[in-house]
C-alpha cells in the first residue's frame, strides 16, 4: 500500500469573465479512496477538474499533490503521479490503440521504471478490455471503445492519483460497472481516485467519498449514505428526487420522481 | 517493422536510382556508369569507371550535381516541414504552400531580390524569407486554431486569407522593382531548381540537417499531442514550448527551402500523407520516411521537369502543383466524407 496525502484543494475559486464558477471548494482525496464529484449541469464540475488536474490555475486557493503544491510541480514529474481522463478522447492520426496505449508510459521514459513498460501497457489493455483489438486504429472505433482505449492509457501511466472526468458517460451497462470497478480496485491498492459521474446510484455504489457541487460551491460532502438524501437532491438538482434502498443489497437507488 | 525497413530501404534505393539518372540524363549524356564512378571517387571509392575529363566531369560537378544536390534537400526540407505543421495542428492537411507560409517567406525573399539587400552575404535571402515566413506562420497558427484544435475550413481559409495578403505584397514589390528584379521574382515563384549552385546547397543543407535532426527528437513528444494537447501535458510535454519551437523549425526548413528553389507547394502535404498510409502515424519512422520520400519526389519532379519538353527546363513549382493540387482535393473530399461534414 502507498503511502502518501494524495490530492487536496483548498479555498479554491475561480471566476471567468466575471462569472464565479468555483468559490471557495475545498475537498481531500485521500489515497486508498474513491472520491465522486457530482452536481447538476454548470456546476463547476468539470472546471474544478481543470484545476485539480493543473490546466487551470485558481485565482484563490491552492491545489496539493503530495502535500506540495501543485504549481511547483515540474510537468514529468506530476505526470508520474497522477493521470488525467478527460471526456474529449479524439486521437488525430491513426495511432493503433497499443500505440495510444504505450503513450501512457512516456512520463517514465528514462527512469528505472521504463522496464516495466511492457507488462504495464498489457495489464493496461486487459483491464480496460481493450486488448482484442489492440491492433485496431483509433479514429475507427465508436465512442465507447475510444473512451475504455483512453481509460487504458491513463491506467498504463502507473499514477497513484487518478482523475476521471465522466469515464462511463459513452459506456454501456457492462463497462460502465466494469470501468467502475477497476478505478475501485486502484483505490483500494493505495490510489486516490477522483471522479466526475452524473449517474448517482452509480455514485453511491463506487464512491467512499461524495462531493456535491452547486452553482460552484461544495453543497454537501461525506459518505454516499449520508450525503444522498432525498431533501439534499432535491434542492441542489431543483427536481424531485427520491432516494430509494434495493430490496436485496440495501444499496441506495437515486431517481427523479416521476 | 520489417515494412519499415522495407520501406526505407525502397526508398533509398529509389533515391540513388533517380540521382544517377538525372545525373546521367542532359542535352550531354553520360553513361549512368560513369556517373556513379564519378560519385564513388569522389568519396573516397576508386571503384567503376570515370567520365572521360572535360565536359562530362564538368557538367556533372558543376551543373547537374549541384542542382540534383538542391532537389535532394530542398525536398526532404519541404516534407519534414509539412510533417512538423501537420503535427503541431492535428491535421493531416496542414502544409506549408496550403497555408500561406510558403507565400509570406516568398515575400521576404522578393523584398530582397529588389531592394538588392545582401547583410548577410550568401544568407541574406534565406534569413528575410526565415523572417517573412515565421510572421506569417504565427498568423496562421493564430487565427486557424480555436480551443486547441484546427478545423479543417479555418485552415483553409486562414491560408486563403494569407496568401492574398502575401500575395499583395509580392503584387507591390513587382510594382516596385526593375525589370531584371521581375524577371527574378516571377521565376522564382514559378518554383525551379535552374541554375542551382553548390553554395546554394551549402547553405539549405546544415538547416535542412538541423530541422530533421530536431524533428525526430521531438517525434515522440508530437505522437503525444496527437491526443490533445491537455491529454499531452497530462502526460508530462510542455505543449507551449513544444508549439513555438515547432513553429520555429517549420519557419526554418520552409525558408531555406524557397529562398532558393522559390515556391515549390504540395510537397510537405503528399509525402507525409502516403507516409502514413504506409508504415502509420508514429513521428520517429515518419520523420526518416518524409525526408527520403521527399527527396525523391523532387529530384524525380525535377528529372521530369529538365527531360519532358526536349531542350526546355519546366518550373518544378508547376509540376508539383500539377499533381498535388488533385491530391489535396481527393484528400479534402476523403476527410469530409470520413468526419460527416467539415470537421
Amino acid at each position: 500500500m502507498m503511502v502518501g496525502r494524495g490530492l487536496e484543494a483548498v479555498g479554491v475559486s475561480l471566476a471567468i469573465d466575471g462569472r464565479t464558477i468555483l468559490d471557495s471548494v475545498s475537498l481531500v482525496a485521500a489515497r486508498g479512496t474513491v472520491h465522486a464529484l457530482v452536481g447538476p449541469n454548470g456546476a463547476g464540475k468539470s472546471t474544478l477538474l481543470s484545476v485539480l488536474s493543473g490546466d487551470t490555475a485558481p485565482a484563490a486557493g491552492e491545489v496539493r499533490i503530495e502535500g506540495r503544491p501543485l504549481a511547483t510541480w515540474p510537468l514529468r514529474e506530476l505526470a508520474r503521479r497522477r493521470a488525467v481522463l478527460l471526456q474529449q478522447n479524439a486521437v488525430f492520426f491513426p495511432f493503433t490503440v497499443q500505440q495510444v496505449v504505450e503513450m501512457g508510459r512516456a512520463p517514465w521514459r528514462g527512469t528505472v521504471s521504463d522496464h516495466h513498460d511492457e507488462a504495464a501497457v498489457a495489464e493496461a489493455l486487459a483491464l480496460a478490455e481493450v486488448d482484442i483489438f489492440s491492433e485496431r486504429h483509433v479514429p475507427t472505433l465508436s465512442g465507447g471503445e475510444r473512451a475504455r482505449v483512453a481509460f487504458a492509457r491513463v491506467l498504463a501511466q502507473s499514477a497513484g492519483i487518478l482523475l476521471l472526468d465522466e469515464p462511463t458517460a459513452a459506456l454501456d451497462l457492462r463497462h460502465q460497472e466494469h470501468v467502475l470497478g477497476v478505478a475501485r480496485t486502484r483505490a483500494r491498492c493505495g490510489d486516490a481516485v477522483i471522479v466526475v459521474l452524473h449517474d448517482l446510484t452509480l455514485a453511491a455504489a463506487f464512491a467512499d467519498t461524495v462531493t456535491v457541487l452547486q452553482g460552484g460551491r461544495v453543497a454537501a460532502t461525506g459518505g454516499p449514505d449520508a450525503v444522498f438524501t432525498s431533501d439534499l437532491l432535491t434542492q441542489v438538482y431543483d427536481h424531485p428526487i427520491e432516494v430509494i434502498r434495493h430490496p436485496r443489497t440495501n444499496a441506495a437507488i437515486v431517481q427523479p420522481v416521476r | 517493422m520489417t515494412r519499415r525497413a522495407l520501406l526505407f530501404t525502397g526508398l533509398a534505393a529509389a533515391l540513388v536510382i533517380v540521382v544517377v539518372f538525372s545525373g546521367a540524363t542532359g542535352q550531354l549524356s553520360i553513361p549512368p556508369g560513369q556517373v556513379l564512378g564519378s560519385l564513388l571517387h569522389a568519396v573516397g571509392l576508386d571503384i567503376g569507371p570515370l567520365p572521360a575529363l572535360g565536359q562530362g566531369h564538368e557538367a556533372l560537378w558543376s551543373i547537374r550535381f549541384p542542382r540534383i544536390a538542391l532537389a535532394v534537400v530542398v525536398g526532404a526540407a519541404l516534407s519534414v516541414s509539412g510533417m512538423l505543421m501537420q503535427a503541431i495542428f492535428g491535421n493531416p492537411l496542414a502544409d506549408p504552400g496550403v497555408v500561406g507560409v510558403s507565400a509570406g517567406a516568398a515575400v521576404g525573399a522578393a523584398a530582397t531580390i529588389v531592394l538588392g539587400w545582401s547583410f548577410a552575404g550568401d544568407w541574406t535571402i534565406a534569413l528575410t524569407a526565415f523572417t517573412a515566413g515565421l510572421l506569417s506562420t504565427f498568423v496562421v497558427y493564430g487565427a486557424a486554431r480555436a480551443g486547441g484544435k484546427t478545423e479543417v475550413v479555418t485552415l483553409v481559409l486562414t491560408g486563403v486569407a494569407v496568401t492574398a495578403v502575401a500575395g499583395a505584397g509580392l503584387a507591390f514589390l513587382l510594382f516596385f522593382g526593375d525589370s531584371q528584379a521581375r524577371e527574378a521574382i516571377v521565376f522564382w515563384q514559378l518554383g525551379s531548381l535552374n541554375g542551382a549552385l553548390w553554395r546554394d546547397v551549402w547553405v539549405v543543407l546544415p538547416v535542412a540537417l538541423l530541422g530533421i535532426v530536431a524533428a525526430l527528437a521531438l517525434s515522440r513528444r508530437l505522437d503525444l499531442l496527437s491526443l490533445g494537447e491537455r491529454s499531452a501535458r497530462h502526460l508530462g510535454v510542455n505543449v507551449e514550448l513544444l508549439r513555438v519551437v515547432t513553429i520555429v523549425l517549420v519557419a526554418l526548413l520552409v525558408a531555406v527551402a524557397v529562398a532558393f528553389t522559390g515556391i515549390i507547394a504540395f510537397v510537405g502535404l503528399v509525402v507525409p500523407h502516403l507516409m502514413r498510409m504506409i508504415i502509420g502515424p508514429a513521428h520517429l519512422p515518419l520523420t526518416i520516411a518524409s525526408a527520403l520520400g521527399g527527396a525523391l519526389l523532387l529530384s524525380t519532379a525535377d528529372l521530369a521537369a529538365r527531360t519532358i519538353v526536349p531542350y526546355a527546363d519546366l518550373p518544378i513549382g508547376m509540376l508539383t502543383a500539377l499533381v498535388g493540387g488533385p491530391f489535396f482535393f481527393w484528400l479534402l473530399r476523403r476527410t469530409r466524407a470520413r468526419s460527416g461534414g467539415w470537421a
